[in-house]
């Protein structure tokens, strides 16, 4: 039986043309999503990789795991909520709302991923576009990012293959894909030009070709790299998390770059956002509160700062519960950090049972978005879609999840 | 394997005995250097081969052509482990389903079903016929090989 099209939620592509075909409740074919997509969906039915709902390693009935989430996070002085990036927009709000009415701290995994470059997008400092608007590029760039690997779909359904004026025949190329990265990757192996740079020297490189801007001399690589830009009338830079990382969340250099390109082409930054609502949780918390992450609501009051980030909580061992919605924690950290949560209660609300999963004092199984449970998401280019289920959940939404903690909280 | 490490009939050839005892049913070892390609013969066909001497052209020629597969219709050979599902020969084979019309800069469309499509998280041949090398006269088209990033297209004719 032919179930239709649905939303796959694997990864911030959020491509809406997945056939999903079902027997008797059961994924038995599934067209045109990737390996990871797939893998996603089939995973999805396998039982033992799912949650429960678990209370001190027990299996319990979902209204016990509420109750002792409910007393855990009631009971925590300093609770920090994080995640929230595999989550609806819906579930995001009352994250929020949760986290608002705990006074604890807010995080996701933005805070070492793309959380600057999507705050300086939505307060309007850096330009952007959504992948409709790609068509008027003649020229796509992914910097650091090997969307081979992490979003497996995204040149043929949104980008280079994607491009309207894009074709194989005739002498002229309407459209040229370029890859900067560190090593020859899937994605540099297909692309028509690629600039090799050395790991953690992205910066050099921006500052070479700036001076060449300037007109001053600059390498081979710089000058040729100048060169397609001076040519282009329209450029799409898709940021991965190898900009990021070598830039160290500086991106002083590479926004005056993206200045000096605006006096000539029409720039536009996206970021390759990882998970598929990570952008979607950026732009709830800053409707909420005017920051992407690492928020505190202590007493009342809304902060913002590094001290509120995950990494520093954990480092501190501020945090005295946590509640982690949909990211795998102790799989994401590294080991010496991980160890400094001995003792500290987590309570994990995942569809899957992870590593977090295994070492959290209560585990509070979900139905998967978009297959299981619906609602709405932003895909990386902040393009607003809706999920629509396709399959019978016979686990609560993370909506309803923190909708029934929010209740039993007061 | 991927573009760069793809055998060419020559290296093939430098591999094998040079004889051309003709025992594989080849009139030539380069005939066979082809044809191993093209997955008509297995190395294990040429006798010489089985040889201690040739041990090592024999595992290295396994490697590239041993295994079961099967190219009798499309001559497509579509590596399953290497296919991540990418979509992007689906893509530029619909893109280049068009009968180009040189010097005017025309393409006309061929209104075809697709040749490809991701099922399962892999890519599979739906309609051969619709390929261009169907057509009458045949185009010989190795767009699909050309740009797929993991290279587990091959085209053996």
């Amino acid at each position: 039986m032919n179930a239709g099209k649905m939303v796959c939620t694997a990864c911030s592509c959020l491509c809406d043309d997945i056939e999903i075909e079902m027997e008797n409740g059961t994924i038995t074919g599934i067209g045109n999503a990737c390996r990871k997509g797939s893998a996603f969906l089939f995973g999805s039915q396998n039982e033992k990789q799912r949650a429960g709902y678990l209370a001190k390693g027990r299996e319990v009935e979902v209204e016990s795991a509420l109750d002792a989430a409910a007393r855990l996070l009631s009971g925590a002085r300093r609770p920090l909520l994080f995640g929230l990036d595999n989550s609806t927009l819906e579930a995001q709000t009352l994250g929020i709302e949760l986290a608002r009415k705990l006074g604890g701290v807010l995080d996701d995994s933005s805070s070492f991923c793309h959380g600057r470059l999507v705050e300086d997008i939505l307060a309007g400092m850096l330009p952007t576009c959504t992948h409709e608007q790609i068509h008027d590029a003649d020229l796509i760039i992914y910097w650091g990012a090997n969307p081979h690997n992490a979003q497996p779909r995204h040149l043929s359904r949104f980008s280079l293959y994607a491009h309207r004026k894009y074709h194989e025949a005739g002498v002229k190329r309407h459209v040229s894909l370029a890859v900067v990265d560190v090593r020859e990757s899937e994605t540099a192996g297909v692309a028509h030009h690629f600039f090799r740079v050395l790991p953690g020297e992205d910066r050099d490189f921006i500052a070479a070709v700036i001076e060449g801007i300037k007109g001053k001399p600059v390498g081979k690589d710089a000058a040729e790299f100048l060169g397609l830009l001076e040519k282009s009338r329209c450029c799409v830079i898709f940021a991965g998390l190898g900009l990021t990382y070598s830039l160290d969340n500086d991106f002083s250099l590479f926004y005056e770059l993206i200045g000096h390109m605006g006096k000539w082409l029409k720039p536009a930054v996206i970021p390759m956002g990882g998970h598929y609502n990570a952008r979607g949780f950026n732009h709830s918390l800053y409707n909420a509160t005017g920051y992407v992450n690492k928020v505190s609501f202590a007493g009342g009051r809304v902060a913002h700062g590094d001290e509120f980030s995950l990494l520093e909580q954990v480092r501190s061992r501020a945090a005295d519960c946590l509640l982690v919605v949909g990211a795998d924690l102790f799989s994401a950290l590294p080991a010496s950090l991980a160890a400094l949560l001995d003792g500290v209660p987590v309570i994990t609300v995942d569809p899957f049972y992870t590593a977090t999963a295994g070492a959290s004092t209560g585990v509070l199984g979900a139905a998967l978005s978009g297959l299981e449970a619906g609602g709405t998401a932003v895909r990386m280019d902040g393009t607003v879609v809706s999920l629509a289920p396709v399959k019978t959940p016979r686990h609560l939404s993370d909506e309803q999840i923190l909708k029934r903690l929010l209740e039993k909280l007061g | 394997m991927s573009k760069r490490d793809k055998l060419q009939p020559l290296q093939v050839f430098q591999l094998l005995p040079g004889t051309n005892c003709k025992k594989c049913g080849q009139l030539t070892c380069f005939a066979f250097a082809f044809a191993l390609i093209g997955r008509e013969n297995k190395p294990e066909d040429c006798p010489d081969l089985l040889t201690e001497q040739y041990k090592s052209s024999l595992d290295l020629l396994n490697e590239y052509f041993g295994g079961e597969v099967s190219v009798e219709k499309t001559g497509l050979l579509i590596d399953q482990e290497k296919c991540c599902g990418c979509g992007d020969c689906v893509a530029v084979c619909n893109k280049c389903q068009g009968t180009v019309l040189f010097g005017s800069g025309v393409i006309i469309p061929r209104n075809v079903p697709p040749v490809l499509k991701v099922i399962d998280g892999r890519v599979q041949v739906v309609c051969w016929e619709s390929c261009k090398r169907c057509m009458n006269p045949p185009e010989y088209c190795r767009v699909c090989e050309e740009r797929c990033p993991f290279g587990a297209l091959e085209l053996v004719r």
